[in-house]
């Protein structure tokens, strides 16, 4: 305590001898809550239970990058007191996925034993006031840092990513909530006593390249989720993180002001998983009544929790950092090519309710979105009409499949659709999970590196996102939340005024049109009777899209679709002159046709003269063209040569007019040519065949030739 | 080619006054020189002992790609068409339009090839901006013109323009282009050319 004192004495000449030696700002908890920082402290947790029924453990793990020689110098609020300690793991000891990493191999360091160890200067890896966590570490030996609190540390013994764990006085092992006091300004008792229980107030992991040095190395501190408690509602925080997604895509995220009670921090490429827990659900996850609903142990529909994917900075990462984790420092921005459908009946027809496959080619990792219109206006994702398919692929080309449904399990009927498709580059999702409160809109999430510079695809430009906190139906068929109707928003206290962001455009994450909860309380931890973030997840989410590529499908239904298509010889003639009109009937499927009929007859200005089908009879008095039967994919074509008698233009039609069995498609049954007559010459033809052409026939006359000239030497020798 | 133009060039020394210009073409003829075969049609072996005003072209010399060819009157064919020449060597002239020289545009097509090799029009595709064509009248008169611009077109084209009133004196040569199109027999393109009278 005495540390305390000498550190509030220094004031701000400490403060400012401190900003102008270092350079740089420790790592740790003063990042989250830096000089100034509004609103109420969350506690860092270590602790036994989990989120999603076991899919993210309540323990904040943090990752610290260091080459070799360099030293990580560690603190915390609860150093000293119960059985808490700074545990420090070489590269490759700790390993696992994310959220339940094995965290069981003996730690390759201990600050209680070293602060316990003979020598120790007093108060080694204690932060014991708010000056001293501002402050950050000291050197050692001591006396290189104003106001510092004195660290443990621990030197690298090789380039790579370390483990640190924070462990609160309980202990490695333990779930009981801390007491958390929820001040920045660390003035109460239980900031620095045994009551933080399973958590710290104040914490901090600085590499510095020795012990002598007072520079610390930015950008080296991250961990992929934080584990947060602030013990109450009514208590809104305020920091700010960096996320990077493994594409490159740097970010910065404000809280602003959510107010959970215990939550957690993360992000990763897809929010929640649906049903098939693959797909990205692009909604909330709503907890249903199992277990501890503040904690959705388990998830109404079938939905998932995706684990945490990306690293959280606490500054903006150092490129050695990023180049440590296999993240390009510079973001490639996403394309999308090739974009088709191929159907079940060929082409881009599919008989209706098989579905197809849709084909692109994207350059880089992502996520696709390919959204098929009912009405060929309207866009939108989350119609229920309309149908979106989503999904995370590789590079390269890709196929996907589409049942045939729209968004609420329904078949599209016959007809002709289009698609709107694009790929998102550096899609990062924030779920908030179990966050009561949010009176100020929710987290702002900023790209800082968009590639080209600029962010014009989504409203709020690089502050652009999206939420959607309406109810919705799952791919097993579900109705999320449980008696509410899909379209609706969600269950819950004070839900947003705006249910959901425009899904092609997004919002502005800035903007407070997300605001929902109260000032305070509200934490039933049972679902639906809370504020409206409680035991949700409420998923907010970015990214970087290519341009929209656009492609048309056809759904047909069972019987003979026979298509009608129609050409003409010359569409100028001159008066007098004749012209041919070529009518083509095909059949699209899905079925054979056991009888075909095409009506063209000949109008007024023009005068049949002769008509050649490919098959069938042509009757030129009705102009009905029976043309018998046609296979699933044959065509018969109709030559009607016609005289052109006047100069105005005249238009001829060709119509499907009988079909066994039915023709489930009218779109394409009728087909027309226009010619116009004219009086005005037409061009001479100065040409004959080139010679090339003529081989042929010089052959059979040489052929010919010699025969007849042998036959008269033949005869002339006899 | 050579000895021809000469002649040409000879006569229009000779008979002063008589080689075409935008303002002396209709000027009084005292005298004509005479081209070509002697079986070119409107041609008069015998001088005629007083001035004969006859504008029919009967021929067309381009020398930029060799040409000296016979004048032959054609109308359209049964198809409304432009009539073709009879002789491969021979140009058709469109005889139910301008003449050349007259107000608006006389039109004239030849063969881009024929059945023993190269027409009178093979290499009319060469002609430039401002190469010279001639057309000598039967009254023996010598008009010059001067390639202004070509194109290419469909050959089912009917282009109202090449017909239409005018009170310039040009003309249009035409000749096939493109490709062979056994279907139709008929090249796909038609390549005409545009010139002024100078």
């Amino acid at each position: 305590m005495s540390r305390s004192r000498a550190g509030a004495a220094a004031g701000i000449a400490g403060l400012l001898l401190w900003a102008t030696a270092q350079g740089a700002l420790a790592a740790g908890s003063q990042n989250l809550w830096p000089s100034g920082a509004p609103g109420s402290r969350a506690n860092t947790e270590w602790r036994t239970s989990s989120y999603g029924g076991g899919i993210v453990t309540r323990r904040t793990l943090i990752k610290v990058f260091m080459n070799a020689g360099e030293q990580v110098m560690l603190g915390s609020s609860a150093v000293g007191q119960g059985t808490s300690d700074i545990l420090v793991w070489n590269p490759g000891l700790v390993f696992g996925a994310i959220g339940t990493e094995n965290v069981s191999a003996a730690p390759s360091f201990s600050c209680n034993a070293q602060r316990t160890s003979l020598g120790a200067p007093a108060g080694q890896g204690m932060i014991t006031s708010r000056a001293e966590e501002l402050a950050g570490p000291d050197t050692i030996p001591t006396g290189g840092v104003a106001n510092a609190y004195v660290p443990c540390h621990y030197q690298a013994p090789s380039a790579g990513v370390y483990d640190v764990a924070f462990l609160g006085p309980n202990g490695f092992s333990n779930d009981t909530d801390g007491n958390v006091a929820g001040d920045v300004a660390l003035l109460n008792a239980n900031d620095f006593n045994t009551q933080q229980n399973t958590s710290v107030a104040a914490w901090d992991a600085t590499v510095r390249s020795g012990l002598a040095s007072t520079v610390n190395i930015a950008g080296r501190v991250f961990t992929y989720y934080l584990a947060l408690f602030t013990a109450g509602n009514g208590r809104p925080v305020f920091p700010t993180v960096f996320p990077v997604t493994t594409d490159g895509y740097r970010y910065r995220v404000s809280l602003r002001g959510m107010d959970p009670n215990g939550w957690l921090v993360y992000g990763n490429q897809v929010g929640f998983l649906d049903s098939d827990g693959t797909t990205p659900l692009y909604h909330d996850a709503v907890a249903d009544a199992t277990g501890s609903p503040g904690q959705l142990t388990g998830i109404q529909g079938g939905v998932t929790f995706a684990p945490p994917a990306f690293p959280l900075f606490f500054e903006p990462p150092a490129a050695a950092s990023l180049a440590a984790l296999g993240i390009p420092a510079v973001p490639t921005a996403p394309a999308m090519t090739g974009l088709s459908f191929s159907g079940t009946l060929g082409g881009n027809t599919s008989l209706v309710n098989n579905g197809g496959t849709f084909h692109y080619t994207s350059n880089v990792a992502g996520v696709y979105e390919i959204v098929i219109s009912r009405n060929g206006v309207n866009f939108d994702p989350t119609l229920a009409t309309n149908r979106s398919l989503r999904g995370v692929r590789t590079s390269g080309a890709q196929n996907v499949a589409w049942d045939g449904k729209d968004n609420s399990g329904t078949f599209f009927p016959v007809g002709t659709y289009q698609v709107h498709a694009r790929f998102h580059g550096g899609e990062y999702h924030f779920p908030m999970i179990d966050v009561e409160n949010d009176t100020t809109g929710g987290p702002t999430i900023t790209l800082l590196n968009p590639p080209g510079g600029s962010c014009l695809a989504l409203t709020g430009g690089c502050a652009g996102g999206f939420y959607d906190d309406r109810a919705y139906r799952t791919l097993n068929g579900t109705v999320v939340d449980s008696g509410n109707t899909a379209g609706n928003v969600l269950c819950g206290l004070n839900p947003p005024a705006t249910p959901s962001s425009n899904a092609i455009t997004g919002y502005n994450t800035a903007s407070a049109q997300r605001a929902f909860g109260a000032a305070s309380g509200g934490n039933a931890n049972v679902p639906c009777t809370g504020n409206f973030g409680d035991a949700k997840g409420l998923d907010t989410w970015t990214f970087f899209p290519s341009s929209t590529q656009l492609a048309p499908l056809n759904i047909v239904g069972p019987g003979a679709d026979i298509g009608i298509a129609k050409s003409v010889s010359n569409a100028t003639p001159a008066v007098g002159a004749n012209v041919t009109f070529t009518v083509t009937a095909r059949n699209n499927g899905a079925d054979p046709a056991t009888s075909v009929q095409v009506t063209d007859l000949v109008p007024a200005g023009l005068t049949f003269v002769s008509a050649a089908p490919s098959q069938g009879v042509y009757t030129p008095g009705t102009g009905i063209w029976n043309v018998g039967p046609l296979a699933f994919g044959a065509t018969a074509t109709l030559q009607l040569t016609v005289k052109v008698n006047r100069t105005t233009p005249v238009t001829n039609t060709a119509t499907r007019t009988g079909t066994t069995p039915a023709d489930p498609n009218p779109a394409n049954d009728t087909a027309t040519s226009t010619v116009t007559g004219t009086t005005v010459p037409g061009l001479p033809n100065n040409g004959v065949p080139p010679v090339a052409s003529l081989w042929p026939l010089v052959v059979v006359v040489l052929i010919a030739g010699g025969l007849i000239a042998g036959r008269r030497r033949s005869t002339g020798r006899s | 080619m050579l000895p021809r133009i000469l002649a040409a060039c000879a006569g229009v020394a000779i008979g002063a006054g008589l080689y075409a210009s935008t303002s002396a073409w209709l000027a009084p003829v005292t005298w004509q020189t005479i081209h070509g075969r002697a079986d070119s049609p409107g041609l008069s072996l015998s001088q005629p002992s007083t001035p004969v005003v006859d504008s029919t072209p009967v021929r067309l010399v381009i020398p930029a790609i060799g040409v000296d060819a016979r004048v032959e009157a054609r109308g359209l064919d049964s198809d409304r068409n432009l009539g073709t020449p009879g002789d491969f060597r021979d140009v058709a002239w469109y005889k139910l339009g301008p003449r050349p020289g007259e107000p608006g545009n006389a039109v004239l097509n030849g063969h881009v090839n024929w059945w023993t090799g190269d027409a009178v029009f093979t290499h009319l595709g060469r002609l430039r901006p401002g190469d010279q064509v001639r057309v000598v009248r039967a009254d023996g008169l010598t008009l010059a013109f001067t390639v202004t611009s070509r194109r290419t077109v469909d050959a089912n084209s009917r282009i109202a323009a090449l017909f239409a009133p005018s009170t310039q004196s040009t003309m249009t040569l035409i000749t096939c282009s493109g490709v062979w199109n056994p279907l139709t027999q008929s090249d796909t393109q038609r390549l005409l050319v545009s010139a002024t009278l100078v």
